[in-house]
């Protein structure tokens, strides 16, 4: 099954090599090959999900080879797939084919048109490996080219300015992260001398590392978690990567790359010590709750969507650090659709707006929602579209937003029960975020779709529903916001169990091995242990029914309260945000002038993203760029300068040496033999004078050496 | 006469042949030149079918391979010796194929185009033996012999202050090798040849300590130093002049900056590395125990190479300035790998040898073409260019992404390999030195952007392409790169066996730090 | 110790040489005298001959051993020095074939320097080498101011004699205390008294010895005893500044050689004041040389520094006085003959054609002649010491020899003055390759097709003695071995 897997992540690569070198000679750009591969890879991709289903929830294949071999050891290649991993495979290859199909009309035209595939394709053979692949060594190679497809595509339209500059801060940004995540592999190799997740996770449990040292480890890997999945305080390119086709943007920036990050942490949940989850759910809590308050206060439709899964990523990620494994990785599946959707929808409007503007010869933005408003006649799929995925986000019972952002909610809010303290904190972030997603989800569709269309009438008149090729794929996306997906074969809109939850076990920690092995003593966890040995042998529908058994009691019926109480303050949350929303901008009784005045410095504050960017530019790059200089001033002036100040102090030497034996002695001697007039021209002519200055020159050193000979010899 | 005496010794024919071509049949020269230069190139190839990863090498005599050895000089007992092993062997193909591309990348000089050819086959010839020479006064010998060719490559054939990048190159170098000329001469006095009990400037018997005397073992001193640790400190510094470390660098960016293209990328793509081949096969086996206690002070330099190139390389407004100096940082890569003394560190860092070998070469082959095109190489004053030479950018990309270390280049494969390494001996400096791949990959990305992206500078609307005799040079380097950067069984099967014996050497020296003071 | 005069034919056989090369140069002003013909190339050509079949007759004719009463010395060196010295006498005949095609005079000259340099390398004697230097001396005085009509030429010849007489005074003064101490001339015999001297003497002796340095360091050229060499070398003909900075010195260095091996007593305390002087002396004159090189822009005066400062590399195996150093000492001597005559073969070629030694005239000579800018870059290169050449192994050679003299520091000094030195032999090759104006059309200059052969041969040696010297150290480790062990005949 592996082996299709591989044909899957493979072929997107050909295509692209393929595309790439070609594009010019093949009519459309050779887009049909890119749009070829990835519906293969999706129809495989679908296969191999049923074939895992079948197989059972402990299904996993690893396919290993030498990469690296080093004489006495190697590093190997290792392939693993399961059933995230067949989940991921799906949901990327879903949005990537749609994206792809809508970008054959959203592209259209375009110049580059051909590359945009080719690039296309090298980032889902990129994300496709990225899943695929069982050792920390795999994932940071694939971690960095989806960093490299992203930069490809975020400066697409690198002909102006900000994309270019985009690209540049996404790649480098995402590379802080990464050296993060290199030196948490550095030491986890240096510690296990291995890097395949899997044994890691064997040796940690085998108790070969201590706690603390874990921990360290755990959160370096986060590290490059927060570069990719745009946490604070490196979310700072997420929302300029937006200057990328708005494909991209829900492709790369929305559904798939940026949650490689909650992937990744996912991947090394079991090597996660609870200090380490603690402050990687607070990381992710207060990531949720910062980007949303920016969300609120952008005008741009794309600013706002960037900031939104920039919350929604930091949701995912306070799930897995909270422990609500299957939580987090629910909402990124969910997530993925409805946000791709929601993109994918602001990109028919963008890509409306834009043909309007242009037809009145406007350069007004496209993207801002100040311009647009009331186009809901005359984009309707677009609309109904766009609002059934902003309720999923917004979390309105029936959509699978709804399910997953519960989920994450009950989790939090059963950590906070056991946990207590600080962890409150967690769950104040979890809930005020969810009522102001709900409302700037509404304030994008009211402000795009309703009132009055306000780039003018001779705009309006041009508006236009977009082509097929971009609305099919915004009906898929809207139907995939759905609950039903996702729970079946539960069909109960309020419960997440369903196959998902069934199927993502969360995994042990590794630590807690430990302690099973050195103290035989829990006999709980223990049981837990033989349990899923146990389980692998049995059916699936069994299976799903006694999964929830084998966890500890206590925490079953934590859960299961904070699911409830979770479940109800966060509709109200969300019913509360909606309802601002609609008195804001649709019935307009709040005016939100007042609002913004009141708020004062805090609005401006969301409104500048909390300066942010401009910290970084007096901090981080102002002290590279002093850095720089320094050492290039250093560099010139230092050391080139003793360099070259060695060649002049030699040649001082020497000129003073020339001098001392041609000019003081030959000047003193010209002086001489011109006052001795008399001596006649013949004599002067040939410088007795000179000769007899080198006998005495030659003398006095004689004599010197003589006498230092002579005081030495008798003072000894 | 062995395949490796035709392969160090046909471009000096080939150079002598010239001598008799008439100056103005251009043409004929640089064709003559290529296939010259191609021979030892096949043979080299040939040659990686014929080499078997499990013999050594290093300190084994019986382990080289193609070996060669004639008497020369019997009266200090010095030989034609030559071989190769894992250390060696992929440079020595490195030089042959950059060689015979860089004949490519000098098709455009029109100024006595014989002179320049014939230096230039001297130079091969100097360059390959410096790599198969196993006896050190032939190592000595040959690698003088570059020294002249480079000289007047760059003073004549360079650009407009190339008579004070000549002669800095030239004096700098001669002044780190004179003192390997005294070195050379100390060990030949202090080493016996167990068979014949005469003194020998054999390197591979010099390797084994059992034949150092005991004056060079222990008693010698010089000024108070240890003679071991002052020896070791003399060669360094010749290496370390020509890898170069700093703060010995300098010479190189200004000759960077003056040589012509192809003698740029012979410049970063072997000679640099002729200073981490010596360390490694002189240093390092000639005196483990020395090099064993200095490891520390090679892996702070080796960090600070990479910071400090990376961040000088940051300042440059010249773009091939701003190459040379992230040569100075790659090349810290090397050190830190090699100053580990683990498998993975040291292999990581002669991958890294091979990898910047091929990286840097394409990286100053495309400087090259936009200078022959734009005639500056002010990075600031292009702008947008990507729009009218898309594949000109394409390239320039793979090669700097290369540099930068992304996944799938070779690059990657050696700077992970020296990380993975480096921190199991050295954890604070590796954690220093791995935010240089940060500052790398910004200078990097903010090049290309200046370059090639943003609004089209309108002087440039008219660039001409990249063209197909400047894509040959071109193609197989980046070929190489994604490669070895896929698949680097071929460097690492060929380099592994003798590295791992290496640091089995310098971990295990017969003698130890302790018998003598510092 | 005056022992009694006798001589037995050996004796006679010992200098056959020196006999036949005095009764070729009576030969030669007779003929010179008698013959009516204009064209001397045929004088020239036999004078050449006739040196170098004085030297073969004094290579074959010769046993190893002392004569004379042990005042005349026979050794693998001193026919060394003989075949050494008939070879620059060659050469620098031929050299000056084109300046002096009617100065029979001048021929002679030459050959009866070489008759000094003949005597001066067996002399074992105190007063035979005074009678050697002399005989040195006094043609070169005349030989440096050969140009009557020229103002330098003549100021030249009047310094090196005066500076030549005030260091023969001064070592003669200087021999007057030793034979004051020891009553002898010969050097055995002054060795053996030395040796049993009391130690009150010592001072006295070591005072003599280094007022004897003076004749000696006049002859090499070396610190403090240099001053005349730039003005002497600017002046002279060109041909005769080769001629000087080569055949003198040689005759320079092993009259010293002989000294310091035969006259000096092994006495500790004695040999080491005397290492030490030497130590400075040599340091002195190669970074002296070096340095004063490094401005100049007359080539005649750079070449003149430069052999100073070779003249320094060269004095530096006096510190370790072992065999090996005084086989690198007779190596260098080799490679230095070729590469400097080589070197000023090319200068005095381009004097005739500009009339100038001055750097300016070198300026794109690698395109006017690229045939002799490389040849010259080729010396130049290998005064600089740069493998593979024969500059390169002498130096090797003396480094390794005051490596194994212990003479760490000395060496490095050496090495970094290697260094210096290349800046301004780069220099001149700098003029000829890289600086060039542009879109000027340079005319190539046909070369002499005597001078390319001169230059050719002169090439070949410093290119072979660079790659293949195992022979002629083979030859000058056996020579300097019978240099060692000839015992007098006490």
């Amino acid at each position: 099954m592996i082996k299709w897997a591989v044909i899957v992540w493979i072929l997107p690569l050909l295509s692209f090599f393929f595309v790439l070198i070609f594009n010019k000679k093949l009519p459309r750009g050779g887009d049909y090959f890119s749009l070829g591969t990835i519906f293969i890879g999706l129809f495989l991709s679908v296969k191999l999900f049923t074939e895992a289903l079948l197989n059972g929830a402990q299904y996993s294949e690893n396919w290993s080879f030498t990469w690296i071999p080093l004489g006495k050891y190697s590093i190997q290649f290792d392939l693993h797939f399961d059933i995230v991993t067949a989940v991921m495979f799906l949901v990327v290859t879903i949005v990537s084919s749609l994206v792809h199909l809508y970008s054959v009309g959203y592209m259209k035209g375009d110049p580059k048109y051909g590359r945009f595939f080719a690039y296309l394709s090298i980032f889902s053979f990129s994300m496709l490996g990225l899943v695929l692949s069982g050792s920390l060594i795999g994932l940071y190679i694939f971690w960095e080219l989806v960093g490299l497809s992203s930069y490809l595509l975020i400066g697409f339209w690198h002909e102006r300015h900000p994309p270019a500059e985009a690209s540049k801060k996404a790649f480098i940004t995402n590379r802080v992260g990464d050296v993060g995540m290199l030196l948490g592999i550095l030491i986890t190799f240096a510690i296990l001398g291995d890097l395949n997740i899997h044994s890691i996770g064997e040796k940690v449990a085998a108790g070969k590392v201590s706690q603390s040292t874990l921990t360290l480890i755990g959160l370096l890997l986060f590290c490059g978690a927060v570069g990719k999945s745009a946490q604070f305080p490196l979310h700072v390119w997420l929302p300029d990567a937006m200057e990328g086709p708005t494909p991209v943007s829900a492709l790369i920036h929305a559904a798939t790359m940026v949650a490689a990050g909650v992937y990744l942490v996912a991947r090394i949940f079991p090597l996660l010590t609870p200090e380490a989850g603690l402050i990687i759910a607070f990381v992710g809590g207060f990531t949720a709750f910062f980007a949303a308050t920016i969300a609120i206060a952008q005008y741009d439709i794309k600013k706002v969507l960037a900031y939104s899964t920039v919350s929604q990523l930091g949701y995912m990620i306070m799930a897995l650090g909270v422990g609500s494994y299957t939580a987090g990785l629910f909402h990124l599946t969910t997530h993925a659709f409805f946000k791709a959707c929601l993109f994918l929808c602001s990109g028919s409007v963008i890509h409306a707006m834009h043909h309007s503007l242009h037809h009145i010869h406007s350069h007004a933005d496209p993207q801002d929602m100040r311009n647009m408003g009331g186009m809901k006649k005359k984009m309707p799929i677009t609309f109904w579209t766009m609002f059934i995925a902003t309720i999923a986000i917004s979390g309105v019972p029936f959509t699978s937003g709804f399910l997953s952002k519960d989920a994450i909610l009950g989790g939090t809010l059963a950590y906070a029960m056991e946990h207590g303290g600080i962890s409150w904190i967690l769950v104040f972030f979890g809930f005020v975020t969810a009522g102001m997603t709900a409302f700037y989800m509404f304030r994008i569709l009211f402000k795009t779709f309703y009132g009055e269309f306000r780039s003018g009438p001779k705009a309006e008149e041009v508006l236009h529903e977009s082509p097929k090729t971009m609305t099919i794929p915004l009906i898929l996306l809207a139907v995939l916001s759905f609950y039903l997906w996702f729970t079946l074969p539960n069909v109960n809109p309020f419960s997440t169990h369903g196959w998902y939850e069934s199927y993502t076990i969360t995994p042990e920690k590794a630590y807690e091995k430990t302690i099973i092995i050195h103290n035989q003593s829990n006999i709980n966890l223990s049981n837990t242990f033989e349990n899923q040995h146990q389980l692998k042998a049995k059916d699936e529908k069994q299976h799903s029914e006694t999964f929830n058994s084998t966890h500890s009691n206590q925490q079953h019926s934590v859960h299961h309260s904070a699911h409830i109480l979770a479940m109800i303050s966060s509709l109200i949350v969300a019913g509360l945000g909606i309802l601002i929303s609609w008195l804001t901008f649709y019935k307009q009784t709040i005016s939100s002038d007042k609002v913004k005045s009141s708020l004062g410095a805090f609005y401006q504050g969301m409104y500048n993203k909390w300066w942010i960017d401009e910290i970084y530019e007096g901090t981080v790059i102002q002290f590279t760029m002093l850095m720089t200089k320094i050492s290039a001033w250093f560099d010139t002036y230092i050391i080139d300068g003793i360099v070259n100040g060695t060649a002049a102090i030699t040649r001082v030497f020497s000129d003073g040496t020339g001098i001392f034996d041609n000019r003081i002695i030959d000047g003193l001697v010209n002086g001489l033999a011109n006052t001795i007039g008399w001596f006649g021209k013949s004599i002067r002519k040939i410088q007795t004078g000179n000769i007899q200055r080198y006998l005495l020159s030659s003398s006095v050193v004689l004599g010197v050496v003589l006498l230092i000979i002579v005081v030495r010899t008798i003072f000894y | 006469m062995g395949v490796l005496t035709i392969i160090t010794f046909f471009p000096l024919v080939g150079a002598l042949v010239l001598l008799f071509i008439p100056k103005e049949q251009k043409n004929f020269i640089r064709w003559l030149t290529a296939a010259t230069t191609f021979i030892p190139f096949l043979l080299a190839t040939w040659l990686i079918f014929q080499y078997d990863g499990t013999k050594i090498g290093v300190n084994d005599p019986n382990s080289f391979q193609f070996v060669e050895r004639y008497n020369w000089i019997n009266a200090f007992n010095i030989q034609y010796y030559v071989g190769v092993d894992g250390i060696s062997f992929p440079m020595l193909w490195l030089t042959t194929l950059l060689s015979f591309l860089c004949i490519f990348a000098s098709w455009n000089i029109e100024k006595s185009v014989k002179g320049y050819m014939m230096l230039f086959l001297l130079l091969e010839t100097g360059m390959v033996g410096t790599f198969i020479a196993l006896d050190f006064f032939l190592f000595y010998v040959f690698w003088e012999i570059m020294l002249l060719p480079m000289y007047f490559l760059i003073g004549i054939w360079g650009g407009p202050r190339r008579i004070y990048a000549a002669i800095k190159f030239f004096l700098y170098t001669l002044a780190g090798s004179v003192l390997m000329l005294l070195v050379m001469i100390v060990l030949y006095q202090n080493v016996i040849d167990p068979k014949t009990g005469k003194h020998t400037f054999d390197m591979v018997l010099m390797m084994n300590q059992a034949n150092h005397s005991e004056w060079l073992v222990k008693s010698g001193t010089f000024w108070g130093y240890g003679i071991r640790y002052v020896l070791w400190f003399a060669l360094f510094i010749g290496f370390a002049i020509k890898v170069p470390i700093f703060p010995f660098h300098t010479w190189l960016p200004d000759a960077h900056v003056e040589a012509p293209t192809a003698i740029s990328v012979i410049l970063a793509g072997i000679l640099l590395k002729m200073g981490t081949y010596g360390l490694l096969r002189i240093n390092y086996a000639i005196f483990p125990d020395t090099s064993n206690y200095f490891c520390q002070f090679l892996a702070i330099l080796g960090v600070i190479n990479i910071l400090y190139g990376a961040f000088c390389a940051m300042a440059q407004k010249d773009l091939k300035k701003l190459v040379a100096y992230s040569s100075i940082s790659h090349m810290g890569y090397v050190l830190l790998g090699m100053s580990s003394l683990t498998v993975a560190g040291i292999n990581g860092g002669v991958l890294q040898m091979f990898s910047h070998g091929v990286i840097t070469a394409m990286l100053f082959l495309l400087v090259g073409v936009v200078y022959d095109r734009a005639h500056h190489r002010e990075i600031q004053g292009f702008g947008g260019i990507g729009a009218v030479v898309p594949i000109y950018m394409g390239m320039t990309a793979i090669a700097f992404f290369a540099s930068l270390g992304l996944p799938g280049m070779s690059g990657f494969i050696a700077e992970v390999l020296v990380f993975l390494g480096s921190y199991q001996t050295w954890p604070v400096y590796t954690m220093i030195a791995v935010f240089g791949i940060i500052i790398t990959a910004a200078y990097l990305l903010w090049t290309i952007q200046r370059i090639f992206f943003g609004p089209l500078n309108e002087k440039y609307k008219d660039l001409p392409e990249i063209n197909g005799r400047e894509l040959f040079t071109l193609i197989p380097l980046a070929a190489i790169t994604i490669l070895v950067g896929v698949y680097p069984h071929p460097v690492l099967n060929i380099i592994s066996g003798s590295l791992n014996h290496l640091i089995e050497v310098v971990k295990n020296p017969l003698i130890s730090v302790a018998t003598y003071g510092f | 110790m005056v022992s009694e005069i006798s001589f037995t034919t050996n004796d006679f056989l010992a200098v056959s040489g020196e006999l036949t090369l005095a009764f070729s140069i009576v030969f030669l002003i007779l003929w010179d005298i008698f013959s009516k013909t204009k064209n001397r190339l045929t004088f020239a050509v036999v004078t050449g001959l006739l040196i170098f079949l004085s030297a073969a007759v004094s290579i074959l004719n010769s046993d190893v051993g002392h004569y004379f009463s042990n005042t005349f010395k026979v050794d693998g060196v001193s026919d060394f020095i003989k075949l050494f010295s008939a070879v620059v006498g060659i050469l620098a005949i031929w050299l000056s074939l084109p300046r002096f095609q009617y100065h029979g005079e001048y021929y002679i000259l030459l050959a009866s320097v070489i008759f000094g340099i003949f005597i001066v390398a067996s002399s074992a004697d105190f007063i035979v080498l005074i009678l050697g230097l002399e005989t040195v001396s006094i043609p070169s005085y005349v030989l440096a101011g050969y140009f009557r009509t020229d103002r330098k030429s003549g100021e030249a010849a009047l310094k090196y004699v005066l500076y030549g007489a005030v260091s023969v005074g001064i070592m003669l003064f200087g021999f007057s205390l030793i034979y004051g101490l020891t009553g002898e001339t010969t050097f055995t015999a002054i060795k053996q008294s030395l040796t049993n001297l009391s130690k009150e003497n010592h001072l006295l002796m070591l005072v003599s010895m280094i007022l004897m340095m003076a004749g000696f360091g006049y002859k090499i050229a070396s610190v403090p005893f240099h001053f005349w060499c730039p003005d002497v070398y600017e002046g002279a003909p060109t041909p005769m500044t080769a001629f000087f900075s080569v055949a003198p010195k040689a005759a320079g260095f092993i009259a010293l050689s002989r000294f310091l091996i035969d006259a000096v007593p092994e006495n500790d305390w004695i040999t080491y004041n005397w290492q030490e002087l030497f130590w400075w002396i040599s340091v002195a004159t190669m970074t002296l040389g070096n340095l004063a090189a490094l401005p100049q822009t007359n080539l005649k005066r750079l070449l003149a520094y430069s052999s100073i400062a070779q003249a320094g590399y060269i004095f530096t195996v006096f510190t370790v006085n072992t065999q090996e150093s005084y086989t690198a000492l007779s190596f260098y001597l080799i490679a230095y003959l070729f590469m400097n005559l080589g070197a000023f073969a090319v200068v005095d070629w381009i004097e005739r054609q500009t009339g100038k030694v001055t750097l300016e005239q070198y300026k794109g000579y690698g395109k006017k002649n690229p045939f002799v800018a490389v040849l010259f870059s080729i010396f130049l290169f290998s005064l600089a010491g740069l493998p593979p050449l024969a500059g390169f192994i002498g130096k090797f050679l003396i480094f390794k020899a005051l490596l194994d003299g212990n003479q760490l520091v000395l060496a490095v000094i050496s090495v970094i003055n290697t260094v210096i030195s290349l800046v301004y032999y780069v220099k001149i090759i700098r003029e000829m390759f890289l600086t060039e104006e542009p879109h000027q059309e340079i005319e190539e200059e046909k070369t002499e097709l005597s001078l390319k052969w001169f230059l050719i041969v002169c090439t070949l040696p410093t290119i072979v003695f660079g790659i293949a010297f195992n022979p002629a150290i083979n030859f000058l480790e056996t020579a300097v071995q019978s240099f060692f062990n000839t015992t007098s005949q006490f």
